[in-house]
């Protein structure tokens, strides 16, 4: 193990270098190389016998040919050599691979002969991902990620001692919060409060998990094509072809749900000092933080089939979870399946202006026409959207603006003022007609959309006037993004 | 430099500032290629495909819409226009879809100067700003060179003065 019994704060944060857990040339993919080598050994171990000695194939085993011919001793010496070899490359390609952690930031280097190394920032680091992967699991090791903004920028540290991993996510994220160790004060007492298990925020039940991903279009599809397509291609004759086809969709089908129930059990989203930690996974788990002031655009969805149970779905758009990465989809919802009470819990952490809003955030999930001060699109533009127009609204708080939208597929948009990156107001010639407009709030790229359509054109006029000197003055007195440098908000 | 006048849908911002003239003929390029691709594609199908009613059909649409392209090309040029506000930058862009994109200076990424071969021959580039989000992609064509290079130089003295975080 290369981490000892040190007192835990700060001891990766010293600017030196440290190298990671011993198994990781093995977790890397040695293992497969490994097995690999022991394959070829053992089905080709006649003719390496015979390459090696010079003995003529003559069919026995070439474990007794070495003994009949006494080559016992040399033998051995070269399976000793092959494993030397082995261990030493795999030592080498350990010990050149470090990283570093000073006030400001991470550097991390590796590789034998193409040699690299790559710094970041700590304070544009976005979040911080722990995940174990089951052989990792085995060996008590942990794989750390550091999300930073931009297409394939982040930073792994693969890999590192369970306990080395948490103390690391936690001594970053006390960085990127600005915080400094203060002189004199005892560092005790930061790690109590940080090493605190939190308040559960979100915790999905077994029940919630397999009924969330049955109640999904995805299993109303397939209801359909086994109670109706199916009977009726019978029926037309062509059952024999139509079944062939349908049952490996049906197991392609029911692999990928069982998938989605597998990710969906054991969720769990944890408060804590550093931000919003986020759990899952049954066989490999996944440990997530999320900063605040990290998130740039969050989505409450609710699917029509999930009304009667009252779930709604959560996801977020953030820097530095680049497109297009595995399971993307399935990491950028922040909670698969949670209960209104629980949105309305876990909101607040996420946009701090929405604090004390419960009858706010209630209107927008579930509300209709201008209660709670939403602005609803005009009636003439109602058969632009005939059934959703009186749910569709914005409305603008202190520091952030929401957008309700759905009538069947409920859904509510909060773009955080100070994230906007630049604000548009467009309208085509059929919104012309109808004199309405849309404004989008520009984000950063992730499955949020944040266009408010369908408003009335002098609001939208208003209202693109009102984000743009908004956001420019939301963006001064921004802190969220380096929360711990000034006091919490009263 | 020309001041434009004031048209529906600015958010009451007024002295935008145009672009010049001399895109039309970018247009006009970049219409006359596209119909000379689009009359390639009608000829062959003409040769090719029997009944002559195909390729008939593909060269009337190219005739039609690169006449009404060539038409509305010196609208669509004037309706280009830009202005540097005391935060941000605001551009606004088309006739028929109308868009006004304001972009605070501290939240640019980086800016693009773009020469075309035809904008090259004018004297003209393109400006490109980016932002982190991938949907706030302005560009700004049309302008004489010695202009961008002068708002490409405002542009990132502004952004380096209020440079913020994500």
């Amino acid at each position: 193990m290369t981490t000892p019994a040190a007192p835990p704060r700060s001891r990766y944060v010293d600017g030196l270098w440290h190298r990671l857990h011993p198994a990781t040339p093995l977790l890397r993919g040695g293992i497969g190389l490994v097995a690999v080598l022991l394959y070829v050994a053992s089905t080709f171990r006649e003719r390496l016998v015979g390459l090696l000695f010079g003995l003529p194939d003559v069919g026995g085993d070439p474990v007794d040919e070495i003994g009949r011919h006494h080559l016992v001793g040399p033998a051995t010496l070269i399976v000793l050599a092959v494993l030397l070899i082995g261990v030493g490359l795999f030592w080498l390609s350990w010990r050149t691979s470090e990283f570093r952690i000073d006030g400001s930031a991470v550097t991390v280097k590796y590789g034998v002969l193409l040699r690299r190394t790559r710094t970041a920032q700590l304070d544009r680091v976005q979040g911080v991902t722990i995940a174990r992967p089951l052989l990792a699991r085995i060996l008590g090791a942990a794989r750390v990620e550091l999300d930073v903004a931009g297409q394939n920028a982040n930073v792994r540290l693969e890999y590192l001692a369970n306990a080395a991993a948490e103390d690391l996510r936690r001594d970053v994220l006390l960085l990127a919060s600005g915080r400094r160790e203060r002189e004199g004060e005892p560092p005790t007492a930061e790690v109590a409060v940080l090493t605190e298990t939190g308040t559960p925020v979100l915790t999905v039940t077994p029940g919630r998990a397999i009924g969330s991903v049955l109640l999904s279009e995805t299993v109303v599809v397939l209801v359909v094509l086994a109670a109706v397509v199916l009977p009726v291609s019978v029926a037309l004759g062509a059952g024999v072809p139509a079944t062939a086809s349908f049952v490996p969709l049906m197991i392609g089908s029911i692999t990928v749900l069982v998938r989605r129930i597998g990710r969906n059990l054991r969720f769990a989203v944890v408060s804590t000092p550093d931000g919003v930690r986020i759990a899952s996974g049954l066989v490999s788990t996944s440990t997530e933080a999320l900063p605040p002031g990290r998130v740039h655009a969050l989505r409450i969805e609710q699917p029509l089939l999930w009304r009667p149970a009252g779930w709604w779905r959560v996801s977020v758009n953030r820097a530095g979870h680049a497109a297009g990465r595995r399971n993307a989809e399935a990491e950028r919802s922040l909670a698969p399946v949670a209960t209104t009470a629980e949105v309305l819990a876990l909101l607040p952490l996420l946009v701090p202006d929405l604090g004390d809003r419960r009858e706010l955030v209630l209107a927008g999930l579930v509300g209709r026409g201008d209660g709670e001060d939403f602005t609803t699109a005009p009636k003439r533009a109602r058969w632009l959207r005939p059934l959703a127009w009186r749910r569709t609204g914005f409305r603008m708080t202190d520091a952030s603006v929401l957008a309700r939208s759905g009538w069947l597929h409920r859904e509510l948009v909060v773009v955080p003022d100070a994230r906007m990156q630049s604000v548009s107001l467009r309208q085509g010639p059929l919104q012309r007609l109808l004199r309405v407009a849309t404004v989008h709030p520009h984000v950063v790229t992730g499955p949020v959309n944040t266009r408010l359509g369908l408003i009335d054109v002098d609001r939208a006029e208003q209202l693109f006037t009102e984000l743009a000197l908004v956001g420019v003055g939301a963006r001064r007195t921004d802190v969220s993004h380096r929360w711990g440098d000034v006091e919490p908000r009263p | 430099m020309t001041v434009l006048p004031p048209r529906a849908l600015d958010a009451g911002i007024a002295g935008w500032r145009g672009v010049s003239h001399r895109l039309v003929w970018v247009d006009v390029a970049a219409v006359l290629m596209s119909a000379l691709f689009g009359a390639v594609v009608g000829v062959v199908l003409l040769l090719l495909v029997p009944g002559y009613w195909l390729g008939a059909v593909v060269l009337a649409v190219v005739v039609v819409s690169t006449v009404v392209r060539l038409v509305i090309a010196p609208r669509r040029v004037r309706a280009i226009g830009w202005i540097l506000r005391e935060d941000d930058l605001v551009v606004r862009r088309g006739i028929l879809l109308s868009r006004l994109v304001a972009v605070p200076y501290g939240r640019m990424q980086l800016v693009d100067v773009n020469r075309g071969p035809v904008a090259r021959l004018l004297g003209l580039a393109e400006l490109r700003l980016v932002t982190a989000a991938a949907t706030s992609d302005v560009t700004l064509p049309g302008l004489p060179e010695q202009e961008a290079a002068e708002l490409r130089d405002a542009l990132v003295a502004r952004a380096e003065e209020r440079r913020v975080g994500l």
